[in-house]
């Protein structure tokens, strides 16, 4: 047996082998950190607003095979501890997720990431100015390099034209463009170009009252869209005339087939989603929040609204109780979970999938999401401090390992 | 040596966060809480965070706390409670590279103790810093830890018993 003194000793030497790294300035960073993490949480939390005029919508999906069921009551109470998320940086914990590449391309246009189109390639749009968007390129991860897609097309007889809602599945990209006539009717055309690159063509142009469009997604030859008042569009690549979605009434594109009953518009940010659709089968999911919950939004698997003291997540079947995690959860410009596994948090992004908050581990204090219709998959950051980087740092979801 | 009481009865710059006085304050007393922090840790990288998560907390509120209280039993206080209890997972960011050159490995001068130290569960080992390092009751303890004295003496005891450490009295008072 040892003695006290024994301990006493022991715990008065081990401290002779303490630190001295600089105190003050530790401090000031800390303090710096906190103070760009608020930042970049208000800036997160405008931007919902900024972005919700275009609404854009969406869950990037994984294949979700489940049959559509009705839902289980999922107004269980809600576990009254808020779970405390386990923290991890980015690139620590899937550095296979997170990449370096210039923040501007061989014209010295400035990149703003779209979405992934797979674990190592990111769409991007390059700007000759301000968002206009000049050409689409795909960057390449595994060889650092990036190809044209496509130069994007004027249209000098309108005024303000500028390219707004942006989709790709392995194919095609497609968009929509706004503008205005001379008679100052808004106007807005639908652009498509495969993927593998080629010359952009125009699909359909949209005046006046349809123009109003608020998402946009590719069903293989069809290019699909939806008002801002609701109802969905389908077009074929080759065709002429547009179709109405049957069934889809009052409804949004989220990410083809899915469709939910809200809209994107600031005033619609605390309506509860009471239903999700599957355009493709008819299928529809009602969606019930737990009480009290406000701005409920459901994918294919996850749930999450606005509760009194958190952010409540849920799942769409009711077979989990609902549970209550930090406020900031589902906090920033993606409004729908991100693949059915991530909700957007500020700074960080949370795995629903392990309970994980991963934090993109920033220097700066600005980041930016993908601007794709559908929820992007990209989140990124200026891999220096400023505004103005060399490169970006990238968070591309889509190479994320499965959960264990 | 300055105490923490003798450091805050000098200058006060307001508009700073704590300002010249707080400045002073970490200079004096910095390294003692490091080698606070690095007794309730055992790692280096631990200590400086919890130090200058401790120390961000106190120049918030120095103005109150150099008036009321005195700023570094406020620290430690702050330092025990955030190594036991929630510090470790809400911290949100890590400090990597930024500790000076040199060797803060375990090896050497503390000996088997000092190792098996580690092993502890995390309040076991506070309630053991507290009582054999910062000499303090079993109540003062349950203070700062907000737990009952029970529950400090059933701590210590599970803890002392680990590290194979007789202890002389069931409960210690004031040393």
């Amino acid at each position: 047996m040892r003695t006290e003194d024994e301990l006493v000793t022991a715990l008065r030497q081990g401290a002779a082998d303490a630190p001295e790294p600089d105190l003050l300035a530790g401090v000031a960073r800390l303090r710096r950190r906190r103070r760009a993490r608020r930042r970049a949480q208000l800036l997160a939390a405008a931007a919902v607003v900024a972005v919700a005029g275009t609404g854009t919508a969406v869950f990037r999906g994984t294949a979700v095979q489940e049959t559509p069921q009705p839902l289980a009551t999922a107004t269980a109470s809600i576990a009254p501890v808020p779970v405390e998320p386990v923290e991890a940086v980015a690139a620590e914990l899937w550095p296979e997720a997170v990449f370096t590449m210039p923040a501007r391309n061989s014209d010295g246009w400035r990149y703003r990431p779209i979405t992934a189109i797979s674990p190592t390639e990111v769409l991007l749009s390059a700007e000759s100015s301000f968002e206009k968007a000049g050409k689409f390129e795909v960057y390449d991860s595994r060889t650092g390099k990036a190809r044209l897609v496509a130069e994007v097309p004027k249209d000098d007889r309108l005024k303000k034209y500028i390219v707004q809602g942006v989709t790709v599945d392995g194919a095609n990209v497609a968009w929509f463009a706004y503008g205005e006539q001379g008679d100052g009717a808004q106007i807005r055309d639908i652009w498509t170009v495969p993927l593998a690159g080629g010359e952009a063509r125009l699909v359909a142009s949209r005046v006046g009252q349809d123009a109003d469009l608020d998402a946009i997604g590719l069903d293989g030859d069809h290019v699909v869209w939806s008002e801002v008042d609701g109802g969905v569009w389908r077009h074929p690549l080759g065709g002429i005339e547009p179709e109405r979605v049957p069934g889809s009434d009052g409804l949004h594109l989220v990410q083809w087939p899915w469709a939910t009953d809200v809209a994107g518009l600031p005033g619609d940010l605390d309506r509860n989603q009471l239903r999700l659709v599957n355009l493709e089968d008819g299928s529809s999911r009602t969606v019930q929040p737990p009480p009290g919950v406000q701005g409920m939004r459901c994918g294919p698997v996850w749930c999450y609204g606005r509760g009194e003291r958190g952010t409540v997540i849920s799942r769409v079947d009711g077979s989990q109780p609902p549970r209550e995690v930090a406020r900031g959860i589902g906090m920033g410009v993606a409004r729908y979970p991100i693949l059915d596994r991530f909700l957007a948090a500020g700074n960080a992004v949370y795995d629903l999938a392990t309970s994980t908050m991963v934090s993109f581990g920033n220097p700066g204090n600005w980041y930016g999401a993908g601007v794709s219709s559908e929820p992007s998959t990209v989140f990124y950051w200026g891999a220096t401090k400023g505004d103005k980087p060399d490169k970006f740092r990238v968070l591309n979801l889509a190479a994320v390992p499965p959960a264990q | 040596m300055i105490s923490g009481k003798e450091v805050c009865n000098s200058r006060a710059h307001p508009g700073r966060h704590g300002g010249v006085e707080f400045e002073d304050f970490v200079r004096a007393r910095g390294p003692a809480l490091l080698r606070y922090g690095y007794v309730l840790t055992g790692n280096a990288e631990d200590a400086a965070d919890l130090v200058q998560e401790a120390l961000l907390r106190l120049s918030d509120t120095w103005r109150r706390v150099r008036n009321k209280d005195n700023p570094e039993s406020y620290v430690r206080t702050i330092m025990a409670r955030q190594h036991v209890s929630w510090w470790r997972k809400v911290r949100r960011e890590r400090l990597t590279g930024e500790l000076p050159e040199g060797s803060y490995t375990d090896i050497h001068s503390t000996g088997e103790l000092w190792r098996e130290l580690a092993t502890l569960p995390r309040r076991q080992r506070a309630v053991l810093v507290l009582r054999y390092y910062e000499d303090l009751s079993d109540q003062e303890i349950a203070d700062i830890l907000g737990i009952s004295r029970g529950t400090v003496r059933s701590q210590a005891f599970r803890g002392l018993n680990t590290l194979r450490v007789r202890p002389a009295m069931l409960e210690r008072g004031r040393a």
